[in-house]
């Protein structure tokens, strides 16, 4: 019954939104070329993790700032912004600074059609994110200046799956005694709290804290009886950093949590970072050096302290970091034999069985590391240095796959990374040696060899020895080792109206992989997308993405041996950006999905959305909403696909089986200082009598969510 | 013949149910079901975003006869009344033999958001009397139907049925079927244009749909068009006289035959 009334609640305010839409003609295309690129963007990351739950604020917390918060173009410090912005290139970053220095600030946003490298689409890109303003920048940081220009920004944010999952349901000591990781001990809500306060990009000072589904927030007595276990009241979860950016010969300073990125991504690089996707250029990384800490990762984050000094040219930058992170224990390691040993870290940051509690903070990390670097107009080179301690040994599995994975106490990794501009050339690479002789190497190019033609080209080998926890380079897998590959892409922008973008990567794994039983197995990665804009209101573009990869053979149990075979997964998507009015948006997709693998049938699965915007200026209101439906053969033919959400909330659910997918989102601005959101979601299976699994099932086959946002400012 | 029907029933459950008793118009039936952006008084049916872009109202019947069986012969009146950016429209259609009888009543409303953009939602009234099975059923539904103008040349139509997903019994989950049609249309002259179109219907595998419409006069209309799920190719022509415009159209399925689709609409003004 709830899951009707919020079906039909949906379908009152779309059309509530419909056709109050007629009143309103002023929008601005900011808001569709902010989702356009992230969802250009982020989708690749999705489809290459192969994991629904990862938080990418990190990447797009930035964005958005940036999205309500414009960079002055006219500011000196101009590069530091432009890079972290991640929409233009190196060269393109460049040329705009000198054109600056030549002649002077820009009078208009459209002046930057001047700019060699610099075209109408680039403009368009950018455009939601910059501003030209009179120069504002503050000569020193003074706390007037910090006070009278900071903003204070208070989120709250509430979640909740409506239908009751297996995790939620009534058990009697007995069962749940049974089976203590069916039964969560916490409310199903999500909670989340954020203060930040912020200077541009000068300071930053920042608590979050939250509670993910199933924790608990208040101690539960029963679970404290059964189990013996009492857990802490209040938020799982909390994190908080400051954050504080040129005083003097301090370049940076974080104290708290915060994120180290590093080079090219192979020897340090914590969070997330892009990779492969239509944005070809964006294989080579610009790394923030020290960047404070927001998201909702509870594990693969810095927590310490981190400076970064300038000499002359030179970067001096270090960090340390310690806390606790969740590991899998072996159990009675501790009291048998005296250490610590845990078969694996994990990432999850979900506690809300007994089981997860139990491996909640299980084993302490302890980082330090340093790089000092050198840059001037054409070269940066930096040497990096790290060191990572457990207070226990990972002893992972004894499958074979695992031989040559680090199992241990303490890991070095040290590196050099490098970047040398060179007119229209940019090389950039980086090599890495850890612990046990692991070595792992990243070069790569970008040439702009037109001002309408680019080409990228990255090859990698990392040592199947190789290993550090936070490394984060561009490779296929999600870990930098056992893998060798080169990656070639180019971007050739035809005329105002098309540009075309494509890359093809190939791979090899020396040594055998999860789930894949054999060395020397390779694949590949081929992408195409041509998109038109023949208005500055249209966007149509088209692609076709091929991945060939190994993997073991699944129905093979006549045989001791699994073979290992390749997979075919062909995704053929055409999509359209449309901008009606000023108030009024569409984008319509259709993406065709086919699976095949050695031995087994083919799969094939479709997707169609339909995605209404209505963002109307003078109103306080502003709505988007979607209706998709959707009918895959597995998992295997899952398709992904980006959703709006509320602000700095993002999450790229997959879509899989046979249903319907619908969502509302409605903002209201309260006052000046005041904006609230709420989202109401539902997924509506035709051929599933339950959906999900473990603890997260749900009998049934609807599963309904409702979020609701505040932000405060001022 | 009572065993023939049951037989077909059987059958055609394989080959889309309800996009068998579905009467959509002969303009869609010569074009092998591509309708999102098809503009007549069955936009209705169609896509109630297209209802506001009628020249004027006005008012038709067809009689569709799926497969020459008289068993199935559905009929239909509708009723598109156009005033400035705003059209509200009527439709009624019955469909049924002695196992089963369908009347749908519908009302939409659609309009016009600006010259590049009009939208509509429709509410559908179903009777179903099947008697040994439900006896007397009663659903309401909705429809939703977006439009936009991509360029000069270039329409987009967007046309949802049941997006709540209304179940018609909750015994085995047995729903209204829920239905998308995604449509582009290609204007190359006031006399040529080209049309394609997938179909998803929730159930039932993707249609892909290609459609062209010839127009050589004011007069004359000549349209035809090929369908995949089920595989099928489509013709029709179509005569404007003044006030009236008559349709004929039929499709022919690869192993069910010919389904010919029969219409005559009266524009209030011309």
């Amino acid at each position: 019954m709830k899951n009707k009334k919020v079906n039909s609640l949906i379908l009152t305010l779309f059309f509530f939104n419909v056709l109050t839409a007629q009143n309103i003609n002023i929008f601005s295309e900011k808001e569709m070329k902010k989702q356009y690129i992230i969802e250009q963007s982020i989708e690749n990351i999705a489809e290459n993790n192969d994991d629904e739950e990862i938080d990418f604020t990190t990447l797009f917390d930035q964005l958005s700032y940036y999205y309500e918060h414009p960079i002055n173009i006219n500011k000196r410090e101009l590069e530091y912004d432009l890079k972290e912005l991640k929409l233009l290139n190196q060269f393109q970053i460049i040329s705009i600074i000198n054109h600056k220095k030549e002649h002077g600030d820009f009078l208009t946003i459209y002046e930057l059609q001047s700019v060699p490298l610099i075209d109408a689409n680039d403009i368009r890109n950018i455009q939601p994110f910059i501003a030209v303003k009179s120069n504002l920048d503050a000569s020193k940081l003074s706390f007037s200046e910090v006070i009278k220009r900071g903003q204070n920004d208070i989120f709250f944010r509430f979640s909740r799956n409506i239908n009751t999952t297996n995790g939620q349901k009534d058990v009697n000591d007995d069962q749940w005694l049974n089976s203590p990781n069916m039964t969560q001990i916490g409310s199903p809500d999500n909670l989340y709290l954020r203060y930040r306060f912020k200077y541009q990009n000068k300071l930053s000072i920042g608590v979050t804290a939250e509670k993910d589904a199933g924790e608990a927030f208040l101690v539960n007595k029963r679970a404290n009886k059964l189990f013996n276990y009492t857990n802490k009241i209040g938020f799982d979860y909390y994190s908080a950093h400051f954050h504080i950016r040129d005083i003097g010969k301090i370049k940076s300073l974080a104290i708290g949590d915060f994120h180290i990125q590093l080079g090219q991504g192979l020897t340090f690089w914590s969070g997330l970072a892009i990779g492969k996707s239509a944005d070809v250029m964006g294989v080579m990384r610009n790394p923030s050096g020290i960047k404070p800490y927001t998201a909702l990762d509870e594990n693969r984050f810095m927590r310490g302290a981190a400076v970064m000094f300038e000499y002359r040219k030179f970067n001096f930058l270090f960090f340390g970091s310690n806390k606790k992170i969740d590991a899998n224990l072996i159990e009675d390691t501790t009291i048998t034999e005296g250490n610590l040993l845990f078969s694996s870290l994990q990432n999850s940051g979900i506690h809300s069985t007994i089981n997860e509690l139990e491996n909640r903070d299980a084993v302490k990390e302890t980082i330090f590391g340093h790089e000092t670097s050198y840059q001037n107009k054409f070269l940066k080179i930096g040497l990096v240095s790290t060191m990572t301690k457990y207070n226990g040994e990972i002893n992972r599995n004894t499958f074979l796959y695992n031989k040559f994975q680090f199992n241990n106490e303490v890991n070095w990794a040290n590196g050099l990374n490098y970047s040398i501009i060179k007119r229209n050339l940019n090389f950039f690479g980086e090599s890495s040696i850890s612990s046990y002789g692991g070595i792992a190497n990243l070069h790569g190019l970008l040439a702009s060899l037109h001002p309408k033609f680019a080409i990228s080209v990255l090859h990698r080998n990392f040592n199947k020895s190789y290993y550090s926890n936070y490394s984060n380079a561009v490779g296929e897998s999600s870990r930098t080792n056992n893998e060798s590959g080169l990656f070639t892409g180019f971007q050739l922008k035809m005329n105002e109206e098309w540009e075309i973008s494509s890359y093809f990567d190939q791979f090899k794994f020396p040594w055998l992989r999860y789930q894949v039983n054999r060395p020397n197995t390779k694949g590949t990665d081929g992408f195409f997308q041509i998109a038109y804009h023949p208005t500055k209101k249209l966007t149509i573009y088209g692609r076709i993405r091929n991945r060939i990869k190994p993997v073991s053979e699944t129905n093979s149990a006549v045989r001791d041996i699994q073979r290992t075979i390749n997979y075919h997964r062909w995704n053929y998507r055409i999509n359209f950006n449309i901008m009606i009015t000023e108030s009024i948006r569409l984008r319509s997709r259709v993406e065709y999905i086919t699976h095949e693998e050695q031995f087994n049938d083919k799969e094939d699965g479709i997707l169609l959305i339909q995605d209404f915007m209505l963002k109307p200026k003078q109103s306080k209101f502003s709505i988007n909403t979607r209706f998709a439906i959707f009918d895959t053969e597995s998992y295997n033919t899952r398709i992904y696909s980006f959703e709006n959400d509320v602000l700095y909330y993002f999450r790229i659910p997959a879509y899989y089986y046979q249903g319907a997918r619908s969502y509302i989102n409605i903002k209201y601005q309260l006052n000046k200082s005041i904006d609230i959101w709420l989202r109401g979601s539902i997924w509506n299976y035709s051929n599933r009598e339950e959906i999900g699994s473990g603890y997260n099932k749900i009998e049934g086959n609807q599963k309904s969510e409702l979020r609701a946002q505040v932000r405060i400012q001022f | 013949m009572k065993y023939l029907v049951i037989l077909f029933y059987c059958f055609s459950f394989q080959y889309s149910f309800t996009q068998i008793i579905k009467n959509s118009g002969p303009i869609s039936t010569s074009m092998a079901g591509v309708n999102a952006n098809n503009i007549d008084p069955w936009s209705i049916n169609n896509n109630i975003g297209q209802l506001v872009n009628m020249e004027h109202s006005a008012i038709g019947v067809n009689v569709f006869q799926p497969f020459l069986m008289t068993e199935f012969t559905s009929s239909n009146l509708v009723l598109g009344f156009r005033k400035s950016k705003k059209a509200f429209g009527f439709n009624y259609s019955n469909y049924g033999n002695e196992f089963l009888q369908i009347n749908n009543a519908g009302f939409g409303y659609s309009m016009k958001l600006s010259n590049e953009f009009q939208s509509g939602i429709k509410l559908n009234y179903y009777h179903f009397n099947s008697g040994e099975y439900y006896n007397t059923k009663s659903v309401v539904t909705a429809d939703l139907g977006l439009v936009a103008k991509l360029t000069n040349e270039l329409n987009l139509g967007v046309n949802i049925k049941n997006p709540t997903l209304t179940n018609l019994a909750d015994f085995e989950n047995e729903k209204i079927q829920t239905e998308m049609q995604i449509a582009l249309g290609y204007h190359i002259s006031n006399q040529l244009s080209l049309h394609t179109a997938l179909k998803k219907n929730i159930i039932y595998p993707t249609s892909l749909i290609a459609a062209v419409n010839y127009s050589p006069n004011d007069k004359l209309n000549f349209r035809g068009g090929i369908g995949s799920n089920p595989n099928k190719a489509a013709f029709g022509i179509g005569v404007n006289l003044k006030l009236f415009e008559i349709n004929f159209a039929t499709q022919i399925h690869q192993i069910l035959g010919w389904s010919p689709d029969f219409s005559i609409s009266y524009s209030f003004e011309k």
